[in-house]
């Protein structure tokens, strides 16, 4: 496999509230190699979300990042300053957000919202970015792109909005596209359209893609490689078939078992005892012992990264003498 | 096609509310206690001098037949003869009307120039120095008195430190030296029509602490509106997208957001305008300026019901339009309201 087009190295981000400090990414560890899919998986407020935020320097008001590295190009984006991540955004890394409906501005044309993308990023002249924006419409199957670029929003129906959002995330050539639950809002015959159309996107534009989701179907059906992460922390990360077909960490295997599978056909799924750890403690061993039945006492302690295969990684001490 | 049809109806709707504020202010005016045959002849004359003026006057018609006769020589731009001048009325608008709506044209530049960049600012460093200040300054603006703020800008900048002028639309020398030719009324427009570029100079001087005095409300006003609409619209999930698409702050806070934010301000401030037409007396007062506002209430104060009904159509005129123009340009906005 080729170098990690990003490399995020020990990433911690807290945030200040009224109640205390709210830790909400807990020593974040991933490779994103190029033109790959990762998935990311996991409950709501695990900080998925937030990692992708964080990689495009948008750490929301109140927020800090207060250790770690986010390697972009060989590039630590952490250090740098606000004016270059400005021509970062857009141009090398995209972002797709969850709900089309939300994630387009209402009051421009899709043509007038790729264009001032475009504009923002490349040189060129009015005409050759009104072709550019058509041939990437077309890119996204969308159909008679000439007219798609004086309609707004609202004329437009949910997965055909999601198609013109990803148009906009592609029009300066970005290497890397953050598709933060991309297909959730939408209908399911739908969402297989979108998730189809992502996967010939990175074959064709050689984009690599960071899929944010919390279902683990849609991993299955487009990524590559997986971490799954639990409290804002990777438990587990590697190949989907790997960690999909032999997860080690209880807390990927818990998450299996409480997702709908053609053979779990009549049977009640299982649910995973217990609430996800509140953010207001810091963390000290592994996040997911409270809630593991097989916790031991030596979980209290940082759970030490475990290969068990040389792609696959499992931060679990159930595995940790089969290292030696 | 769809748009023309909305104005048209819009208007034929306007020419309804205008016959019914018209026959509202005609009766009401000839409901209040007085006679203006009366004042016609004034207080020596004798009581068939008067009852000829009663006729004159159409007065001893029945109510309606007055109505109609008055509407017909308002159509024909006959708004009547002022009962106390013996002008006729329209001729009086002719000097007013162009002054208070060039005063208020200019505070409206004021307002907009002054009032959106702060509440875009105060907005998008909300809780930083940018917003305190602006905050206090917009309280300031709305609670002040606003012919407290005349006379203050008159002492400390007309009288302290020699600025601009006290009063008045023009200086009496330029109005000698220069004269200005009256083709629309508008002092500014007149003069740079004729070239006479030395009068501009001195009008808009004079037009200067007026329209500050006459801004500071709307100022105020849209400041904080414009700030409210910009918090809220910052937080729309499409501004995370603008910024995850590298765009400018700039491009983010004066386009993508404002123009999502700037349609309730606009409405405020369309209706500040008008209202000002006619309520801008405390301003104009203080600072001499011959403007409808004073004309109206003169004429309320000494019964000359001729100008208050003629007055309050105009407003209503100003208003209808100023509405059917907010609808308008909210619908050029935002393509998702549909003009029906």
């Amino acid at each position: 496999m080729n170098e990690p087009l990003v490399i995020i190295r020990d990433l911690r981000l807290q945030f200040r509230t009224y109640a205390g400090i709210v830790h909400a990414l807990n020593g974040i560890d991933l490779e994103i190699y190029e033109q790959d899919v990762l998935g990311l998986v996991g409950e709501t407020g695990c900080g998925k979300s937030m990692t992708g935020l964080c990689i495009l320097g948008l750490v929301p008001r109140g927020g800090e990042i207060v250790s770690g590295s986010i390697g972009f190009r060989g590039e630590d984006l952490l250090t740098k300053p606000e004016s270059y991540m400005q021509q970062v955004r857009g141009a090398k890394i995209a972002m797709v957000f969850q709900d089309p409906s939300t994630s387009l501005n209402p009051l421009f044309t899709i043509g007038q919202q790729i264009e001032t993308v475009m504009k923002r990023h490349q040189q060129a002249d009015k005409t050759q970015m009104h072709e550019r924006a058509l041939e990437l419409l077309k890119v996204v199957e969308l159909p008679d792109p000439a007219r798609i670029m004086d309609t707004y929003p609202h004329e437009l129906s949910g997965g055909m909005k999601q198609r013109a959002s990803i148009a906009i995330a592609l029009s300066c050539g970005a290497d890397l596209l953050i598709a933060d639950e991309p297909t959730t809002d939408l209908d399911v015959t739908v969402q297989a359209q979108i998730l189809d159309l992502l996967r010939r996107l990175r074959e064709a534009q050689g984009v690599a893609i960071l899929m944010i989701t919390h279902d683990l179907a849609v991993v299955a059906e487009t990524c590559q490689r997986v971490a799954v992460l639990y409290a804002g922390q990777v438990v587990e990360s590697g190949p989907v078939d790997e960690v999909l077909y032999e997860a080690k960490h209880p807390y990927t295997r818990a998450l299996l078992e409480a997702s709908p599978k053609r053979s779990s056909r009549g049977k009640t799924l299982q649910a995973i005892p217990g609430t996800v750890p509140s953010g207001l403690r810091p963390l000290e061993g592994c996040a997911f012992s409270p809630r593991c039945p097989r916790a031991m006492e030596v979980c209290a302690q940082p759970p030490p990264r475990v290969a068990v295969t040389p792609a696959h990684a499992v931060y679990c001490y159930l595995y940790a003498d089969s290292e030696e | 096609m769809a748009k023309a049809e909305y104005v048209v109806k819009r208007l034929l709707l306007a020419l309804l509310v205008l016959v019914g504020v018209s026959i509202i202010t005609f009766v009401i005016a000839r409901m209040i206690p007085s006679d203006p045959a009366a004042l016609y002849v004034g207080p020596r004359a004798k009581p068939e001098t008067r009852e000829a003026a009663r006729i004159k006057l159409g007065l001893d018609r029945p109510l309606y037949e007055q109505y109609l006769r008055y509407m017909g020589e308002v159509l024909s731009g006959d708004f009547g003869i002022s009962v106390r001048s013996r002008r006729p009325i329209i001729e009086d608008l002719k000097i007013f009307l162009p002054a208070t709506l060039e005063l208020v044209f200019v505070s409206m530049i004021f307002t907009l120039l002054i009032g959106l960049p702060l509440g875009v600012l105060s907005a998008a460093f909300k809780d930083g120095w940018v917003d305190h200040f602006s905050r206090v300054f917009a309280v300031v603006n709305v609670s002040m008195p606003v012919f407290w703020l005349a006379l203050l800008l008159q002492l400390l900048i007309v009288r302290q430190l020699g600025l601009f002028h006290i009063g008045g639309r023009v200086s009496r020398e330029i109005a000698i030296l220069h004269p200005i030719d009256q083709i629309t009324g508008f002092y500014l427009i007149d003069t740079a029509l004729a070239g006479n570029w030395s009068a501009f100079r001195d009008v808009l001087s004079h037009l200067i602490l007026p329209s500050i005095a006459l801004a500071s409300y709307g100022i105020g006003l849209s400041i904080r509106m414009t700030r409210a609409n910009m918090v809220e619209v910052l937080q729309q999930k499409y501004i995370t997208a603008a910024w995850a698409a590298g765009l400018t702050r700039r491009e983010v806070f004066f386009r993508q957001a404002l123009k999502n934010a700037i349609v309730p301000t606009l409405m405020v401030l369309s209706l500040n305008f008008v209202w000002q037409i006619s309520g801008a007396m405390l301003v104009e007062i203080v600072f001499l300026w011959p403007g409808l506002g004073t004309y109206l209430v003169n004429a309320i104060l000494t019964i000359d019901f001729p100008i208050v009904v003629s007055v309050a159509l105009i407003v209503t005129v100003f208003y209808v339009l100023g509405n059917l123009f907010i609808d308008i340009l909210q619908a050029a906005i935002d393509p998702r309201v549909s003009l029906e």
